[in-house]
C-alpha cells in the first residue's frame, strides 16, 4: 500500500508538470491555432536558468523565480516574433509550415542548451522546500504539492482570465474568428503576443517548481515537449480542466507502470496511452472542439 | 469639418486578393445621418469594397479612404473602429461560443477604458433596439436563430459607438418578419442621426431605405443617383440580374 | 502539343546534372577517399537517403506528416538484426530487407493507424514520440543487445556475402530504385490520390477517393520502405544499437526535405544528402550543429517553404534552361511568390488576371458546341432510377440550413435551384455530396439509400459536382488535374499502374487519353500543359467542370458554375448543360443567374430560408409573382420583357 500510494503522489507531482505544460499548449493554441512543439524546450531552458541561479550563483530562491519568469518569457516573445508570426499573418496559417518553424525554434534551444551546460553530469537543483509531510502514512516531498498546487492555481487562475477579464474574452473571441474580432477592433496579432506572454510565464512557474523534481537535464526538453501534448489530446484539446486532468493521467500513469510492469520501460505508458485515446475518444476526455483536420 | 463634406470619403478604392483585382477604382461618399445604398450582382466586388474600407486588405492597392477628414487608407482595423467606422460583415458572423451578453461587450472592446457603467448602458441601448437579445444575454450566441444572431452582429458593431456603420447583406436569408425587424432597427439608428451604408441585394428594399444609391459591376461603379430617381430605371434591374451587359469603361486593369 | 503537355520536353542541360549526379555517387570512394571505414559511412548516409524518399512519399506528396519515421526504420533494423542473429546462415541482404520491411509496415501501422481520424499534426507528434520511445526501450532491453546493441561481426556463423565495393555499388543502386520508384509512384493512380488528398478532403472524395484509404496507403508505403532502408542499413553496418536512430535523425531527414523541397523528387534527396552528408563528415562542429540546422531550418520555412529546388527551377528559367513562364511549375511558384500567397495546399492561391491567356473566344466556342462529344453516364448507369431527396432537414447550432425538403432530379433533366444567400442551395449540394451528416430525412438513388454512405461513395454512385470556388491542384496541369477521374472508371490495380504493367500502362494512357478529350471538348486545347495555379478564374471553372464530365456520372451537380464566367465561357456552358442533359445526365444546377437557369431547366426549385418557396416549370415560374417578392421584393414578373 505504501508504494502505491509512494507511486501515487510521484505520479501527482511528475504529472502536475505535464499539466502545466499542456496549460501552455492549450493557451497558445486556444487563440493562434498553433501548437508550439518548443513549449517543452523552453520549460527545460527555465530549468536550466533554476540551475544557474541556484546552484552556480547563489542566489535565493525567490530572486531565481523572478530571473526564470524573465527568461522564458523573453525566450517565448523571440520565438513568437520569429517562428510564428509571420505565419499569423497569411490566410488558413499558410499549411503546416508553423510546425517546423517551432520544432526548428526548439531544437535550436535544445542545442544551445547542451551547449551552454557542458558535459556535466545531471545535477540536483534545491526546491524552495526542503522537508516533507506525511500523508496516509507516506512522506510526501513538499516540492510535490508545491508543484501539485500550482498547476491547480494557474488552472483557476486561467479559467477567471478567460470568463471575466476583457482581455481573456477577447482571446476567445480571436481564437474563434480573427476576422471579426478585427473588424471589432481587436489587434488580432497583439493578442497572439499576448498569448505566447501567458504561455511563458505558466511555462516559466512549471520550470521552477519542478526544477527540483526533474533536475537539470538538458536532453529531456522535446521529452517533456511531446508528453505534454499527449496530456493535452488525452484530456481534450480546447479544455482547461483537461490538460489538469491528462496530466495527471499520464503522471500517475507512468509512475503506475513502473510499479506493476517495468520501470524500464516507463516510456511506453505514454505510448499507449495516446494510442488508446485516439482509439477509442479521439478529441480526449473532455474534448471539446475537434481538433481541425489540415 | 465643413457642413458640405463628406462624412465618409472613398476616392479610387482599388482592392483585391493577390493578382486579382475585385475593386478597380470605385469613388464614393457617404454624408452625415445619410443612408447610402450599394448594389450589384453576387461578385461585383461590393463585400471586397467594404472590407477593404474596414482595413482588411490583403495587398498594397491604391486609393484613399477618409472619415471625417481623417486619412485611413493605411489604418489598421483596430485604428478604424476607434475612428468611427464599424463594419458588419456577411453572414451574421459573431463569437458563436460565446455568450450574447459577451459578445456585446467584445463589441465595446476599443471602448473598455470608459468603464463598465458606460459599457452596461451601451448594451441596455442594444436590449432596447433588439429587444429579444435580451432575454438570450447569457445564452451562447451559437444557438441563437440566424436572425438573431444577425441582431447580435449589429449590436456588436454598435456597441463602439460608430458615426458611420457599414452594413453588407444584413438581412441575407432571412424571414420576412426578421427582415422588418431589422430595418425597424435600422430605421430608428437613422433617426439618431447615424450614417449608414448599406450593401442589399433587394433593389426595391435598398432603394426605399436609403436616400441615395450606387450600382456596381465587375469592380465598378456604372450607376449613381438618388434613390427615388432610380426606382423607376430599369437598367438597374437588369445589370443587377445580368441581363445587361454593361460594358465596363476599361477592362480589368494590368496589375 | 507535345511541348504543352511538358512531358517530354527536357533540355539536355536539365539532363546533365542528375546524370552527373548519379556518376559522382557511384564513384565517391574513388574521389574522395575509400577505405572501409570511410565506405561505411556514405553506406550510412545512403540508407539514411532512403528514409528521406519514404518520408518525401508520405509527407511531401501525401501530406501524411510521419515526422518519426525513423521509428519505423529502427524497428525495421532490429527485426533484421535479430533475423540476423538467429538464422545467420539463411539471412542475406535480401532477406534482412523483407524481414525489416515487413517489420517496419507493421509498425508504422500501429502509430499512424490511430492518429489518421484526428489527422493533421497529430501524426507528427505521436510518430515522433515513438521515434523517441523505440530506442528509450530499445536501450534497456536486453533482448536487442541493450545499450551497445547487436553487432553481427560477433555473431558466429554471419558472413555477408557481398562486401567492399561490391556492396557499395548495390547501395547506391538501391537508393537510385527507391528513388525511381518514388517517381513511378508519384506520377501513377496512387500518387495522383495522393496529390488531390493533400490538396483538399473534399476534391478527392468529389471524385471517388476514399481519405482514410488513401492515407493508410501512404503510410504503409513509406513504413515498409523505411522498414527496408533499416535491413539495408543493418546489412552493412552489421550492427543496430539505440544511438543509431534518433529523434535528431529525423529532424535531420525533415530538415533535408524542407530545405531540398517536398514537392519534388528530387530535392528532398539532395536536401538530406546535404544535411546529412554536412552533419556525418564536418563533425568538428558538432556541437553548433543543432543551432546552425535550426536556424536554416527556421529560415527556410518562414521564407522557402519550396526548399532549395524551387529557387533553382526559378534560376534555371532565367538562364533559359527552363520553359517560359505560364508553362511549368517554376512559374506556379514564382507566380505564387510574387503574389505572395501562402504555400502547400492550404489555400487556392489567387488565380491569374482575366487579362492574359483567355482560353476562348466565340469563335472557338462555336466550334467546340457545334463539335461536342456523347457523354452518356458511365458510373451509375445501372438503373435508371433519379436522384431522390425527401424530407431533408438540417440545422446548424440554432440556425436552421433546411427544412423537410423534397427534390428529385429525374436523369436526362435540368433541375434548377435558386434562391438567395443562405437559403439553403449550398448546403444542400453539401448533404448530398455526403460532406455533412442528414439531421431529418433520405437521399436515395431510386431505393439505394446515399446519405448513410461515405463522401468518396457519393462519386462512385454516380454524383459528380463542380464546387462555389473550383478546388483544382495547383501544382499540376490542366490534364493532370481531370486524369484522377477519369481513372475512377478505368479498372486498373494501383500497383498495376505504379509498376507499370501491361495493364497499368493501358490505364495510364487511356485516362491520359480520355482526359485531354474532354478538356479539348470544351476548347481548353491551349491550356493543357499549363498548370492550374496560372489559369484565370474563368478557365479553372472549366477545366472544374471538364473533370466532372470526365467522370461520366450519371448525375451532375454544378454550384453556381456562371460566377466570373465570360461571355463565351457562359455560352460555352450552357450549350455543354443542355448536352449532358440529352445525353441522359441528371443535372442539379444551382444558379443566381436566374436567366441561365431558366433557359436550361425543366424544373425550377426555388428556396427561402431553407424552405421550399416555389416548384414548376420556367414558364409557371416566369408567372409567379411570389418568387419575385421573396427575392427581388417586386410585384413585377422574373424577366424584362425586352
Amino acid at each position: 500500500m505504501t508504494l502505491f500510494l509512494t507511486a501515487l503522489f510521484a505520479g501527482l507531482a511528475v504529472g502536475s508538470v505535464y499539466g502545466l505544460i499542456a496549460l501552455s499548449y492549450t493557451v497558445v493554441f486556444s487563440s493562434t491555432s498553433i501548437f508550439n512543439i518548443a513549449q517543452g524546450d523552453l520549460m527545460m531552458a527555465g530549468v536550466l536558468m533554476s540551475y544557474f541561479c541556484l546552484d552556480r550563483w547563489h542566489l535565493p530562491q525567490i530572486v531565481t523565480l523572478l530571473a526564470v519568469i524573465v527568461f522564458v518569457v523573453a525566450l517565448s516573445l523571440l520565438e513568437e516574433r520569429v517562428a510564428v508570426r509571420p505565419f499569423l499573418k497569411r490566410p488558413g496559417l499558410g499549411g503546416l509550415g508553423w510546425f517546423i518553424a517551432t520544432l526548428a525554434f526548439s531544437l535550436i534551444i535544445e542545442t544551445a542548451a547542451a551547449d551552454i551546460y557542458g558535459q556535466n553530469p545531471v545535477a540536483a537543483i534545491p526546491g524552495p522546500f526542503s522537508g516533507t509531510v506525511s500523508i496516509a502514512g507516506v512522506r510526501v516531498a513538499d516540492n510535490f504539492i508545491l508543484a501539485f498546487a500550482a498547476m491547480i492555481v494557474v488552472m483557476i487562475a486561467l479559467e477567471l482570465f478567460y470568463k471575466r477579464s476583457w482581455l481573456g474574452t477577447a482571446m476567445r473571441g480571436v481564437a474563434e474568428d480573427r476576422e471579426v474580432a478585427s473588424l471589432r477592433g481587436i489587434d488580432a496579432l497583439r493578442i497572439s503576443r499576448l498569448a505566447f506572454i501567458i504561455a511563458g510565464l505558466v511555462t516559466a512557474l512549471a520550470a521552477f517548481v519542478v526544477a527540483p523534481i526533474v533536475s537539470a537535464n538538458v536532453s529531456v526538453g522535446l521529452t517533456y515537449g511531446l508528453k505534454g501534448f499527449i496530456a493535452l489530446a488525452a484530456g481534450g484539446f480546447g479544455s482547461l480542466r483537461g490538460c489538469v486532468l491528462g496530466g495527471l493521467l499520464l503522471g500517475i500513469g507512468e509512475q503506475m507502470f513502473d510499479l506493476y510492469v517495468n520501470s524500464n520501460y516507463e516510456i511506453l505508458a505514454g505510448l499507449i496511452l495516446i494510442l488508446l485515446i485516439l482509439a477509442v475518444k479521439p478529441t480526449g476526455i473532455f474534448g471539446t472542439r475537434a481538433v481541425r483536420e489540415v | 469639418m465643413s457642413a458640405g463634406e463628406p462624412l465618409l470619403n472613398v476616392t479610387d478604392l482599388h482592392a483585391g486578393y493577390g493578382s486579382l483585382r475585385a475593386v478597380a477604382g470605385i469613388t464614393f461618399q457617404v454624408n452625415e445621418g445619410e443612408t447610402v445604398a450599394l448594389v450589384g450582382r453576387n461578385g461585383a466586388g461590393k463585400t471586397t469594397s467594404l472590407l477593404a474600407i474596414a482595413g482588411l486588405r490583403y495587398g498594397r492597392f491604391p486609393g484613399t479612404v477618409s472619415l471625417g477628414g481623417k486619412d485611413l487608407s493605411s489604418a489598421s482595423p483596430r485604428q478604424i473602429v476607434e475612428a468611427g467606422l464599424a463594419h458588419v460583415p456577411e453572414g451574421h458572423r459573431i463569437f458563436r461560443s460565446l455568450s450574447v451578453e459577451e459578445n456585446l461587450r467584445l463589441g465595446a472592446y476599443t471602448r473598455r477604458r470608459s468603464g463598465n457603467k458606460a459599457v452596461a448602458a451601451a448594451i441596455e441601448r442594444v436590449y432596447n433596439l433588439f429587444p429579444i437579445l435580451r432575454k438570450y444575454s447569457t445564452r451562447n450566441a451559437g444557438f441563437l436563430s440566424g436572425g438573431e444572431q444577425q441582431m447580435v452582429a449589429l449590436g456588436q458593431a454598435l456597441m463602439a459607438d460608430p458615426k458611420v456603420l457599414m452594413l453588407d447583406e444584413p438581412t441575407s436569408g432571412l424571414a420576412p418578419m426578421v427582415i422588418r425587424d431589422i430595418y425597424d432597427a435600422i430605421s430608428k439608428l437613422r433617426d439618431e442621426g447615424l450614417a449608414i451604408l448599406i450593401v442589399e441585394q433587394s433593389i426595391p428594399r435598398a432603394l426605399a431605405n436609403s436616400s441615395r444609391c450606387y450600382v456596381m459591376e465587375r469592380g465598378r461603379i456604372v450607376m449613381s443617383g438618388d434613390s427615388t430617381a432610380l426606382a423607376g430605371n430599369e437598367h438597374v434591374f437588369a445589370i443587377v440580374r445580368g441581363t445587361e451587359d454593361v460594358s465596363v469603361a476599361a477592362e480589368q486593369p494590368a496589375v | 502539343m507535345v511541348a504543352r503537355l511538358g512531358l517530354n520536353n527536357r533540355s539536355s542541360a536539365r539532363w546533365a546534372v542528375p546524370v552527373a549526379l548519379i556518376i559522382v555517387l557511384y564513384l565517391l570512394p574513388q574521389l574522395f577517399g575509400g577505405g572501409q571505414f570511410r565506405v561505411g559511412e556514405y553506406e550510412e548516409v545512403l540508407s539514411f537517403l532512403i528514409i528521406a524518399v519514404a518520408l518525401n512519399i508520405a509527407m511531401g506528396y501525401g501530406g501524411q506528416y510521419i515526422l518519426g519515421i525513423t521509428a519505423v526504420f529502427a524497428v525495421g533494423a532490429y527485426a533484421a538484426v535479430l533475423a540476423a542473429k538467429y538464422h545467420p546462415q539463411d539471412v542475406g541482404l535480401v532477406a534482412m530487407c523483407v524481414v525489416a520491411a515487413i517489420a517496419g509496415a507493421v509498425s508504422g501501422l500501429i502509430i499512424g493507424l490511430p492518429a489518421l481520424r484526428v489527422g493533421g499534426f497529430y501524426l507528427a507528434l505521436v510518430s515522433l514520440f515513438a521515434a523517441m520511445a523505440i530506442p528509450a526501450v530499445a536501450t534497456q532491453w536486453n533482448f536487442v543487445g541493450a545499450d551497445t546493441g547487436i553487432p553481427l561481426y560477433a555473431v558466429l556463423g554471419f558472413a555477408p556475402k557481398i562486401n567492399g565495393e561490391s556492396l557499395y555499388v548495390i547501395v547506391v543502386t538501391l537508393v537510385l530504385l527507391a528513388t525511381l520508384f518514388s517517381w513511378a509512384l508519384v506520377h501513377s493512380r496512387i500518387g495522383h490520390r495522393f496529390v488531390a488528398l493533400e490538396t483538399s478532403e473534399q476534391l478527392a472524395s468529389s471524385i471517388g477517393i476514399s481519405a482514410y484509404r488513401t492515407k493508410l496507403v501512404a503510410i504503409l508505403i513509406s513504413s515498409t520502405m523505411a522498414g527496408a532502408a533499416g535491413g539495408l542499413y543493418v546489412y552493412s553496418q552489421q550492427f543496430f544499437a539505440p544511438g543509431s536512430s534518433s529523434v535528431n535523425l529525423a529532424i535531420l531527414l525533415l530538415a533535408g526535405l524542407v530545405i531540398g523541397g517536398t514537392g519534388t523528387i528530387i530535392g528532398p534527396l539532395i536536401g538530406a544528402a546535404l544535411i546529412l552528408g554536412i552533419n556525418q563528415f564536418f563533425t568538428s562542429f558538432q556541437n553548433y550543429n543543432g543551432i546552425v540546422f535550426g536556424v536554416i531550418l527556421l529560415l527556410f520555412a518562414v521564407f522557402l517553404p519550396d526548399g532549395l529546388m524551387a529557387r533553382i527551377e526559378v534560376l534555371s528559367e532565367r538562364l533559359g534552361i527552363r520553359p517560359a513562364p505560364g508553362d511549368g511549375p517554376a512559374a506556379a511558384r514564382t507566380g505564387a511568390a510574387r503574389a505572395g500567397a501562402a504555400p502547400a495546399g492550404a489555400t487556392q492561391a489567387a488565380p491569374a488576371p482575366d487579362g492574359g491567356g483567355r482560353s476562348l473566344d466565340s469563335r472557338s466556342v462555336e466550334a467546340a458546341i457545334a463539335a461536342l462529344p456523347p457523354w452518356p453516364p458511365i458510373i451509375g448507369a445501372a438503373d435508371d432510377s433519379p436522384l431522390i431527396i425527401e424530407g431533408a432537414g438540417r440545422r446548424f447550432g440554432g440556425v436552421t440550413a433546411l427544412a423537410d425538403l423534397d427534390l428529385t432530379v429525374e436523369r436526362g433533366t435540368v433541375h434548377g435551384l435558386i434562391g438567395s444567400n443562405g437559403s439553403g442551395k449550398t448546403t444542400l449540394l453539401n448533404l448530398i455530396s455526403g460532406f455533412y451528416s442528414l439531421d431529418a430525412g433520405q437521399i436515395r438513388i431510386g431505393a439505394n439509400r446515399i446519405d448513410t454512405a461515405p463522401a468518396h461513395a457519393v462519386a462512385r454512385a454516380g454524383i459528380a459536382r463542380t464546387f462555389q470556388a473550383p478546388k483544382l491542384m495547383l501544382r499540376e496541369t490542366a490534364v493532370e488535374n481531370v486524369i484522377p477521374a477519369v481513372e475512377l472508371r478505368v479498372r486498373c490495380l494501383g500497383a498495376e499502374s505504379l509498376l507499370r504493367l501491361p495493364r497499368g500502362i493501358a490505364a495510364n494512357r487511356r485516362a491520359r487519353e480520355e482526359s485531354l478529350e474532354v478538356l479539348e471538348s470544351l476548347g481548353l486545347h491551349k491550356i493543357l500543359g499549363q498548370t492550374a495555379s496560372t489559369l484565370p478564374h474563368g478557365t479553372r471553372r472549366m477545366v472544374e467542370l471538364a473533370r466532372a464530365i470526365a467522370l461520366r456520372p450519371s448525375f451532375l451537380l454544378l454550384d453556381e458554375p456562371a460566377a466570373g464566367l465570360s461571355h463565351a465561357e457562359l455560352e460555352l456552358l450552357t450549350a455543354v448543360i443542355r448536352h449532358l442533359a440529352e445525353c441522359g445526365v441528371g443535372i442539379l444546377l444551382i444558379e443566381h443567374n436566374v436567366p441561365m437557369v431558366l433557359s436550361v431547366a425543366s424544373q425550377v426549385t426555388a428556396l427561402h430560408q431553407g424552405n421550399l418557396l416555389f416548384r414548376g416549370t420556367p414558364d409557371e415560374l416566369r408567372a409567379d409573382t411570389s418568387v419575385a417578392s421573396a427575392f427581388l421584393g417586386i410585384d413585377e414578373p422574373l424577366e424584362a420583357s425586352s
